[in-house]
């Protein structure tokens, strides 16, 4: 199932055999909620929170509007500190591009640590399909690599795992004792790993931010495999959206002090490695290239689209899916995409088309909690909003279609719509079901439908004007 | 066309043309943020520390620090039962304070990061270990922050020709000293530092380090000591700087 | 000062109740109010579900409406109409002129009924009696889109034999969402399970909140779960007279 997307019928299926499942239920709503209240606990070590989010949104924007100068200027910068900048246009030829880096060197074992980026063109795959051994390193996605799953979260990829469902995999694949005891299971990781990093010939990281001024690239994580993945073997290749593209390290200050905050409740993250170029020639260690790919799929063409642009302000925190009352019903895999929650619903369509993940726009109750947490303040909310015009307009189904029509036909007409009520409160009696309510199509499966009024508002209007009713 | 061309050929047609005036004003903007503006205590630091998951203690002297360095070496040695194995940055204000001596007396081998035996290209000779595999059996790694951040408790530390990347990062603990006069408020007041540290005769590693390694992955139960060292203990040193 | 009552087709059609008890507060503090019998749905669940075209159909007519009546402020018993009017009229629903030019002039006239009496009128006590326990539901649009959440509790605070109580995650979604109440069913009704969850656990024994269909969904659910806990629009507890 990894990045398909999914097409309307599909995501009813998704979610129905989510939302009845009380474990996974259990394991989101507990791991979301940790998340917000984390989150609350260090964002309010600053009354201005709302001012930075406005700052935030204005630098990203400012970056968007001057795309070109600040990739050009991180091009410059980071190819004069050792880098090679590479450009892929799309998913197959960023693979193929980092297939071909890497291939030249040893015995093609390649770590990785977390990238959305990397999932997005779905590299792990990819390089195990041209003979290497891709090896996930952070702890969530070595889970989910066992289990052969996709990520259900940007930022916690094994959040809809238990640790008692964690355990049973690493007996498994293992084979070791059960146990489910998540420091001892870490620890098992750990050693596993520590083999894997040190004769690893290739590192593969993602890109959280990359400073134009600098042609740094700035990478955040607790545990220290991006740190050790980027460090021990000879070659690094760090994959990238332009988007991700800050002016300057005091930008950087801003941002940093917000993701972790955002993301998992920290002032920062345990590590932030800022990497400039390769090593350099009186190091002690580094890697001896290092690759960065900036990858196009789409974001060029997301940035000329003025309703849909805001989107890729976005830095990957995944406060928006944890704050989601859907997504903490459904998790990550109910979406059928590696971005889930709301900015999934809004990527999604636009990295994978938009025929293929028609019903995610629509899967939301349009509450706004979501463009409230956004630390850049995306109106996620807006914009799902935006893509329903344009599904609609597009692929709207010839029933639904009709219903509207026949909906602002009578609507229009005010004798209609008053017609159309009276026979509505004829009628109606004769849906009455036993709870007071009315038997209804959907809605009665699962709640009271109200009995309908003996009169309308405008029918007691009328009465009061004519001195017939009491107010 | 390839790649390059196409994307900033899409890019090229976006209208603005000089993004100077906006940064700056920007800038500016940044500079009111509350969060710029904190002190720089070294109680504020090492409250901040604390929380985050790290060891921070406050050292009058580089003589007290290298007693809370031979004290934790010691507390291996009778953890483990054996010799405490530790790594330490080439660093003047290390070699200046007897840590070699402090060391040894507790127990502890001490090398140093510019040691040929800890050279990344060192070959294994039958029975004998690669560097890598020296640094991940050491037990501690000792390195001197070139800053530190008041409001999170982290420390900025970078890879030099004294100062490997490993010495940090496979080591199962880290003892960080931070001479107290280089705390800074925030990381906006960090930043020309690490825009110097980017430049060319800076370090292709400039690494914000906020605690020990950690990990909540599994049911968002919080486990210390996933890759990274599983301790971080900041010196915060006084006369020195 | 001229009000022009703004009633939604849900409250017009299925909770007129509403509507005439917000007729008979405004009534009670003195205002000229006027209804325009005409008005018949401001467009809102077809904007929702992406038809624009459908939407800016009623838009133009509510527009027509409303835009010269004379009066100073629309006036609705719902905070997702007004939002729609208010915030989407002309900007997220674009409209050919002149109507671009009326929703500018309508959008700064058009409040949600509590917003109205606290920070229109400046009036927080409207002379009502309710006896009960009662908690409140944050809408979502009138909470996000317009900013209310202490006008309904500051109002309710002034209510004699009333005690206002609050649920924990009184902001969260109640699940209704318009269409998605039917096309998301599942996930709707689990939504709905857990509001009305913190609203038992409150211990009210009556819920408010300013949008009849959010109420509806709560309702629904409530009496599907066979609790005796009752939703009551705000202007019916505001209605109630002293």
């Amino acid at each position: 199932m990894r990045n398909t997307p999914i097409a309307p019928e599909n995501i009813r299926l998704l979610i129905a055999e989510r939302i009845h499942d009380p474990q996974l239920r259990g394991n989101i709503g507990r791991a979301t909620r940790t998340s917000l209240v984390k989150r609350s606990a260090v964002v309010s070590d600053y009354a201005d929170w709302e001012e930075m989010r406005a700052v935030a949104h204005d630098i990203k924007q400012h970056v968007l509007d001057h795309a070109r100068e600040y990739l050009e200027s991180f091009e410059r910068n980071a190819s004069e500190a050792g880098a090679v900048v590479h450009y892929a246009a799309d998913a197959e030829e960023a693979v193929r591009l980092i297939a071909d880096i890497a291939a030249p060197h040893g015995k093609r074992v390649a770590v990785k640590s977390k990238s959305m980026t990397g999932e997005e063109i779905d590299l792990t795959h990819a390089l195990e399909n041209a003979g290497f051994e891709a090896i996930e390193t952070d702890l969530g996605e070595y889970i989910i690599q066992l289990a052969g799953e996709p990520p259900s979260h940007i930022t916690a990829p094994a959040l809809h795992k238990s640790r008692g469902e964690i355990g049973k995999l690493f007996a498994q694949k293992l084979g070791i004792p059960f146990s489910d005891d998540p420091e001892h299971l870490t620890k098992v990781a750990r050693e596993v790993l520590r083999r894997d990093f040190l004769r690893a010939d290739i590192g593969i990281s993602g890109v959280n931010f990359a400073i134009a001024e600098s042609g740094s690239i700035c990478i955040v994580e607790n545990e220290g495999n991006a740190r050790l993945s980027t460090s021990l073997p000879k070659v690094h290749i760090a994959v990238m959206g332009f988007e991700k593209l800050l002016p300057d390290f005091e930008s950087l200050s801003l941002f940093l002090n917000m993701l972790g905050r955002s993301a998992t409740g920290q002032r920062l993250t345990c590590y932030t490695s800022i990497l400039t170029g390769p090593r350099r020639r009186h190091e002690r260690d580094g890697p001896e290239q290092l690759h960065i790919v900036i990858l196009d799929n789409g974001r060029a063409r997301l940035l000329a689209d003025a309703a849909l642009r805001d989107a890729l302000l976005c830095i990957r925190c995944g406060a928006c899916m944890n704050v989601c009352p859907v997504y903490q019903k459904i998790g990550g895999h109910g979406y059928g995409s590696i971005y889930p929650g709301p900015i999934g619903s809004v990527l999604t369509p636009v990295y994978f088309g938009a025929e293929r993940s028609a019903g995610l726009p629509f899967a939301s109750s349009l509450c706004g909690a979501c463009a409230e947490i956004c630390p850049v303040g995306i109106d996620l909310h807006h914009l799902l909003l935006r893509w329903r015009e344009r599904i609609s307009r597009r692929q709207g189904k010839p029933v639904e279609r009709a219903m509207m029509r026949a909906f602002a036909f009578v609507a229009r007409r005010t004798w209609l719509f008053d017609v159309a009520g009276r026979l509505w409160r004829v009628f109606a009696p004769l849906l009455r079901d036993s709870r007071g309510g009315l038997r209804v199509p959907v809605w009665s499966r699962t709640r009271v439908f109200p009995d309908a009024p003996q009169r309308s508002f405008k029918q007691r209007w009328a009465g009061l004007q004519a001195g017939s009713e009491e107010e | 066309m390839n790649a390059r061309e196409k994307l900033f050929g899409a890019l090229g047609r976006q209208p603005g043309r000089d993004p100077d005036a906006g940064r700056r004003t920007l800038g500016e903007r940044l500079g009111t943020l509350e969060y710029g503006r904190g002190g720089s205590e070294v109680a504020r630091f090492i409250e901040r520390a604390r929380e985050a998951g790290s060891t921070a203690l406050y050292c009058a002297s580089s003589a007290e620090a290298a007693a809370h360095i031979a004290t934790a070496a010691e507390r291996i040695a009778t953890a483990t039962g054996r010799t405490c194995r530790c790594i330490a940055a080439t660093h003047a204000l290390l070699k200046s304070m007897g840590l070699q001596e402090r060391l040894r007396t507790a127990g502890a081998d001490l090398g140093w990061v510019t040691d040929p035996a800890l050279a990344s290209d060192a070959t294994a000779a039958s029975g004998v270990e690669t560097a890598w595999e020296r640094y991940a059996l050491a037990d501690i790694g000792i390195t001197v922050a070139l800053a530190g951040l008041a409001d999170s408790g982290a420390i900025v530390i970078s890879s030099s020709e004294s100062e490997s990347r490993s010495v940090s990062l496979l080591p199962t603990e880290h003892i960080a000293l931070l001479p107290a006069g280089r705390i800074l408020p925030s990381l906006l007041q960090a930043a020309p530092l690490l825009r110097v540290l980017a430049g060319g005769d800076g370090s292709s590693a400039a690494t914000l380090v906020g605690g020990p390694s950690k990990t909540a992955d599994i049911e968002k139960v919080l486990v210390t000591g996933v890759h990274g060292p599983a301790a971080l203990t900041i010196l915060v040193i006084d006369d020195i700087d | 000062m001229k009000v022009s009552l703004f009633i939604p087709c849900l409250t017009d059609q299925l909770f007129p109740e509403s509507g005439l008890a917000m007729l008979r507060v405004l009534g009670r503090l003195g205002i000229d109010v006027r209804y325009d019998p005409a008005q018949t749905c401001c467009g809102q669940p077809a904007f929702n579900t992406g038809y624009h075209h459908e939407a800016s159909v009623l838009a133009r007519k509510f527009l027509d409406i409303f835009d010269r009546d004379g009066s100073d402020y629309i006036v609705a018993p719902s905070g997702s109409c007004a939002t729609m009017v208010a915030a989407f009229y002309g900007r997220e629903l674009e409209l050919e002129p002149p109507y671009d030019a009326m929703a500018d002039r309508v959008r700064g006239r058009v409040r949600e009924f509590t917003s109205f009496l606290v920070d229109v009128l400046g009036v927080t006590d409207v002379g009502a009696r309710f006896d009960g326990r009662v908690t409140v539901h944050d809408s979502c649009h009138a909470l996000r889109e317009l900013h209310i959440k202490r006008q309904p509790r500051e109002l309710l605070a002034k209510v004699r034999g009333l005690e206002l109580v609050e649920m924990d995650a009184a902001e969260v979604c109640c699940g209704f969402g318009g269409t998605f109440a039917v096309k998301f069913e599942s996930v709707s009704a689990a939504m709905a399970e857990e509001k009305t969850d913190a609203i038992i656990r409150s211990g009210a024994e009556v819920v408010t909140g300013v949008d009849s269909s959010c109420l509806m969904q709560i309702d629904g659910m409530l009496r599907r779960r066979g609790s005796r806990v009752r939703a009551k629009h705000i202007a019916e507890i505001l209605g109630g007279e002293a």
